[in-house]
């Protein structure tokens, strides 16, 4: 604790993981380089998060020196980890909020399906709620007015400004 | 549905509906040429652009030089005004900038977007700026990102903030300039904004204590209303009270329990957290003092939410750990989650209520815990199993429930490492309870008779070899045993005919029994259990009290890396003389315990305790102890091989001769061989200034003392470490060798360049530096030897060099210390676990044994007890050994 940077500090989420059922990665970021220095340490990682049916079933545990949540929707898990110092009701907070986007913009069609064939939209997502680690925004209101304030109007792509257009809608009457 | 599918093609292709299955590298990047298509097709290269960012997500590694192609490729899209493809550029670009080469070329692009007027580009375009700048280009857009960080656009003024956060871990100076954009945005409305410029802030001001505090203090006055933020603040002030080691009437203390009432739940519990961490930190807390913290985080152990109770109980875990007072307020509301879906809370639960428990509590706890562990994973069981063992020394009256819940838990499924748990914890409350021991070992007896963990059988076996005939009625562990030599495979009848031995050579009434089974063994299939049953038959057959002990009981006394070592070089040289085995190095125990506390009690099947040399030479790869390294070194050196001082008995740990932060640092290692002494010291110049040459070390031996030879050391370079000997020889008169001598360093010393290290001249002055005395003390000179059985070894001796004396240990008023000052003063192996005083009482006997260079075996006898006139421990020492002035030598150094 004693000599970590402020940046480490700040870091509230180690990895950021969806799996499909199977349990092959679908999105992956690692953040914390230290603890995922390399593919075969986060292949071992998502392995264990598979296997871990306390996890699976009911949110929340340990994998190894990592606190570890989970959450199901349709096809898709998503695992988001932090260390064992850190807080993990703020993990939850972060969980929350990709998932509650991602629903709400392909609509109730979210699905292994709709991530892969729109997965230029979710890069750009993820890369609004976090950078390397450090949390960006997660008021999922906030994420969309951002992007959308623009996106309609991109005439070649009108994908994402669609999805967008309709996550406002849906976020603004819940 | 059908109306989100972009590209009816890629579908096609895909099969399953995802367009990215199949997808290859060289292929993608064959693609990636498009780029250069004019005019830019902005949905064509997003998807191309999509499936390369896909392809490094999953794990591939794209090259230096495919990176850059790409890299450069991509910077052609920049032509394009699509807002969605821009996006996707700048994620290529924080993708490739730590592989691709050349990539600050898109700096002045990047500069543009973010300073333009699209406002979607901006924060994005701040971020892939970040990752391709260095410290020289910082300064050239150090402008813009001081503008950035006080932009009104909250999303702006984030990317710049936290960009600079991530390049203060390279270009710490230029950032800290940025202070007063940082104390500006601190006061922004936007609570994202706030809480990426306090860490900016604090990191800036880190190093200024004085400037921390009263950042702190502002900051707890203007209440933040980001969550993020006051958790931020709250592990600042927790460093602030670390380091400052203020008071409980801190002001930061005081700020982090005034959120404890904070609206946030994430708040509340970082300030739980951070206080739990603070209080059980410090030995000297009272329960009263965490009660703020624990009654919040008793509330979230009804939360619905798993993850808040999560939270709760494993922060409640950490303060069992260290107050279990302080959390007995929960107990009920433990009990409830021990039920809990969440099986890590469950356990955590558990493992806490097992901490702060009553003794009366135990038997509930174990019946509540018997209906769930089935259900947990073996991870969590063994987190269980070791909260019982510790339950085991807490309440050693509880064994029997404790140890029928053990063997309950033995007889489920289970894996080698969860089996060698609990084997493990039923071992330790075997040891620690005498009590326990019979029932202990029946159910151990159970268990192997059903166990299919070979190295826990052998653990097990030789566990019964060693207890079982020293209990009151040895005679029912012998069917176990043999069982095992009849049904099991070559390693679990290897051990089971060594625990038989064990038997026989303690239990006469038994020997007649145990030498027919032991005759039966030796028509065994395998080499090695016929080897063993031959062994000890022949052993056991000659009813010798003093071959049993030495050649069944007791361990080998020497290593066996080093027992090889001799034995290949006497079959080298053939001589006449047989072969003896005191020429050997003897093993040094403490270097054995060690190990085996470093391998981790759960991983019990690591530990496995090998004693009979067979089992020994099996153990797989022989390290080389630290005695034979030295022995290398020494060896390499001409004058001191040329001695030929024979094998190197023991060598000391180091010793400062010098304080650490002076000019020259010096260690002394005492290598004892039977005669000599070869003091090797090890010297370091702390001094860029100097070249030191022919440093050597001039010592002044007392009387009898003779210096067989010097090696000096030639050169002495600053920061590299040299190294001199001495080779003494030691007082014929045994009584006489221990001694301290005085020792200089003397050299000659050469003014040099600090940066270059050559001498500014050729001539240098002679000078000499005061090194501390070396002292050759008992310790140095006696090995220390495990005897299993002390009083069979004692009464073998016999007391023909018997001494004895009184002494008075002034300086000690604990039985416990008194028993590690003599350990440590004589340097011989405690026996019997005579090492351990057992609290509350105020005589103590201590069993010490050990070998006294040039082979002479040496056992102590020490009565300690508390002498209520004088204030101290009063010591009666008996020593018996094979040479009179050895004994007398020892009764002499202690007094």
């Amino acid at each position: 604790m004693g000599d970590r940077s402020v940046f480490d500090m700040m870091r509230s989420i180690s990895a950021l993981v969806l799996l499909d059922l199977d349990g092959s990665r679908l999105i992956a970021h690692y953040y914390d380089k230290a603890t995922f220095p390399d593919l075969k340490s986060q292949k071992v990682f998502e392995r264990k998060v598979m296997r871990q049916k306390t996890l699976l079933k009911s949110e929340i545990s340990f994998i190894d020196d990592l606190i570890c949540l989970n959450l199901n929707h349709s096809d898709i898990r998503f695992f988001v980890a932090g260390p064992l110092g850190g807080n993990e009701l703020v993990m939850k907070e972060f969980l929350a909020c990709v998932v509650e986007l991602l629903r709400v913009m392909f609509k109730e069609t979210l699905s292994c399906q709709s991530l892969m064939e729109n997965m230029h939209a979710v890069f750009i997502l993820l890369d609004e709620i976090c950078e390397a680690g450090v949390i960006l925004e997660t008021n999922p209101l906030t994420i969309v007015d951002r992007l959308r304030a623009r996106s309609v109007r991109s005439i070649e792509d009108m994908t994402l400004g669609e999805l967008l257009e309709f996550a406002k809608e849906k976020l603004m009457t819940m | 549905m059908s109306s989100f599918r972009k590209d009816k093609k890629d579908e096609e292709e895909g099969g399953s509906g995802n367009p990215f299955n199949n997808l290859e590298k060289a292929s993608v990047l064959q693609e990636a040429r498009a780029f250069n298509d004019t005019p830019v097709n902005p949905r064509k290269c997003t998807q191309i652009l999509t499936k390369i960012l896909y392809l490094i997500n999953q794990g591939e590694t794209l090259g230096a030089r495919e990176a850059t192609d790409a890299f450069f490729a991509m910077t052609k899209l920049f032509q394009s005004k699509d807002v969605i493809l821009r996006r996707m550029v700048y994620l290529g670009i924080k993708e490739l900038a730590p592989i691709a080469e050349d990539v600050i070329i898109v700096t002045s692009i990047l500069t543009k977007d973010m300073t333009g007027k699209e406002d979607l580009y901006r924060p994005a375009a701040i971020r892939a700026l970040c990752a391709i700048t260095d410290t020289t280009m910082l300064q050239a857009i150090e402008r813009y990102m001081r503008q950035a960080i006080v932009d009104k656009i909250p999303a702006v003024s984030c990317a710049a903030l936290v960009s600079s956060l991530h390049m203060c871990q390279y270009s710490g100076e230029i950032v800290k300039r940025w202070v007063n954009e940082a104390q500006e945005a601190v006061n922004s409305d936007n609570i994202m904004v706030q809480y990426h410029a306090l860490g900016l802030l604090y990191h800036i001001r880190k190093s200024d204590r004085l400037a921390v505090s009263k950042l702190v203090t502002k900051c707890t006055r203007m209440v933040l209303k980001s969550p993020y933020a006051a958790c931020l603040l709250i592990r600042i002030a927790c460093r602030l009270i670390k380091e400052e080691e203020t008071g409980p009437d801190s002001p930061y203390l005081e700020f982090i329990e005034s959120c404890l009432r904070h609206k946030s739940e994430i708040v509340i519990y970082e300030a739980a957290q951070a206080l739990v961490n603070l209080k059980t930190s410090t030995s000297s807390t009272s329960s009263r003092e965490l009660g703020p913290a624990v009654s919040v985080l008793q509330l979230f152990c009804s939360s619905p939410k798993p993850t808040l109770r999560f939270a709760a109980v494993r922060t409640l875990n950490k303060v069992a750990m260290t107050n279990p007072a302080a959390v007995a307020a929960c107990n009920l509301d433990l009990e409830n989650l021990i039920t809990d879906v969440n099986r890590s809370i469950a356990t955590l639960a558990i493992t806490t209520l097992l901490k702060t428990g009553a003794e009366s509590s135990v038997d509930r706890l174990m019946k509540q815990i018997a209906t769930f562990v089935s259900e947990i994973s073996d991870e969590f069981k063994i987190v269980v199993v070791g909260a019982i063992r510790a339950l085991g020394t807490k309440f050693p009256r509880k064994h029997g429930v404790l140890m029928n819940f053990l063997s309950s838990l033995l007889r489920d499924e289970g894996g080698l490492e969860y089996k060698a748990a609990i084997a493990d914890t039923i071992i330790t409350i075997i040891s620690d309870n005498p009590e326990a021991k019979e029932a202990g070992l029946s159910h151990l007896c159970e268990f192997i008779e059903d166990c299919e963990h070979t190295s826990l059988a052998v653990r097990i076996l030789h566990l019964l070899g060693k207890e079982g005939p020293r209990t009151k009625q040895p005679s029912r562990y012998i069917r176990f045993i043999y069982n095992r030599v009849i049904l099991e495979n070559a390693s679990v009848r290897a051990a089971a005919v060594s625990a038989l031995a064990k038997f026989g050579a303690l239990c006469d009434d038994l020997l007649p029994a145990i030498l027919v089974l032991l005759a039966r063994c030796r028509m065994d299939t395998d080499d090695e259990v016929r080897d063993r049953a031959t062994y000890y038959y022949a052993i056991l057959d000659q009813q010798s009290r003093a071959l049993n002990s030495q050649y069944i009981l007791n361990p080998l006394p020497v290593s066996v890396t080093s027992l090889e070592k001799a034995l290949h070089l006497y079959t080298l040289d053939p001589v006449d003389t047989p072969f003896d085995i005191k020429s050997v190095p003897l093993a040094l125990e403490s270097e054995t315990a060690e190990a085996e506390k470093k391998a981790g009690a759960p991983e019990g099947s690591r530990t496995i305790q090998i004693e009979s040399t067979f089992e020994m030479l099996q153990a797989a790869e022989p390290t080389a102890t630290r005695l034979d390294v030295f022995a290398s070194q020494l060896a390499n050196v001409p004058s001191v091989a040329a001695l030929n001082l024979g094998p190197l008995f023991k060598s000391s740990q180091p010793s400062d001769l010098t304080e650490s932060e002076t000019e020259y640092v010096v260690q002394c290692i005492k290598h004892v061989f039977s005669r000599h002494v070869v003091l090797q010291f090890d010297c370091t110049n702390t001094l860029s200034d100097q070249l030191l040459e022919n440093v050597h070390v001039a010592l002044e031996a007392p009387e009898g003392w003779e210096i067989l030879a010097e090696v000096p050391c030639p050169r002495l370079e600053y920061n590299v470490s040299g190294t001199v000997y001495i080779v003494l020889r030691m007082p014929e008169e045994i009584s006489e060798c221990l001694g301290s001598f005085t020792a200089v360093l003397k050299y000659k010393v050469r003014d040099c360049d600090p940066a270059t290290g050559l001498p500014d001249s050729d001539d240098g002055y002679n000078d000499e530096y005061a090194l501390e005395d070396v002292e050759i003390s008992v310790a140095d000179q006696v090995q220390r030897v495990m005897k299993t059985d002390f009083a069979m070894a004692w009464e073998e001796i016999g007391p023909t060099n018997e001494l004895e004396d009184t002494y008075a240990l002034t300086a000690l008023n604990k039985l416990d210390d008194a028993v590690r000052t003599v350990v440590q003063f004589l340097g011989m192996q405690a026996c019997d676990r005579t090492d351990r005083v057992p609290p509350g009482k105020s005589t103590h006997a201590l069993l010490l044994a050990g070998v006294f260079r040039g082979g002479y075996e040496v056992l102590v006898r020490t009565k300690l007890a508390m002498s209520p006139q004088t204030e101290g421990v009063t010591m009666h020492l008996c020593v018996r050994s094979e040479d009179p002035s050895v004994s007398e030598l020892i009764t002499q150094a202690v007094g």
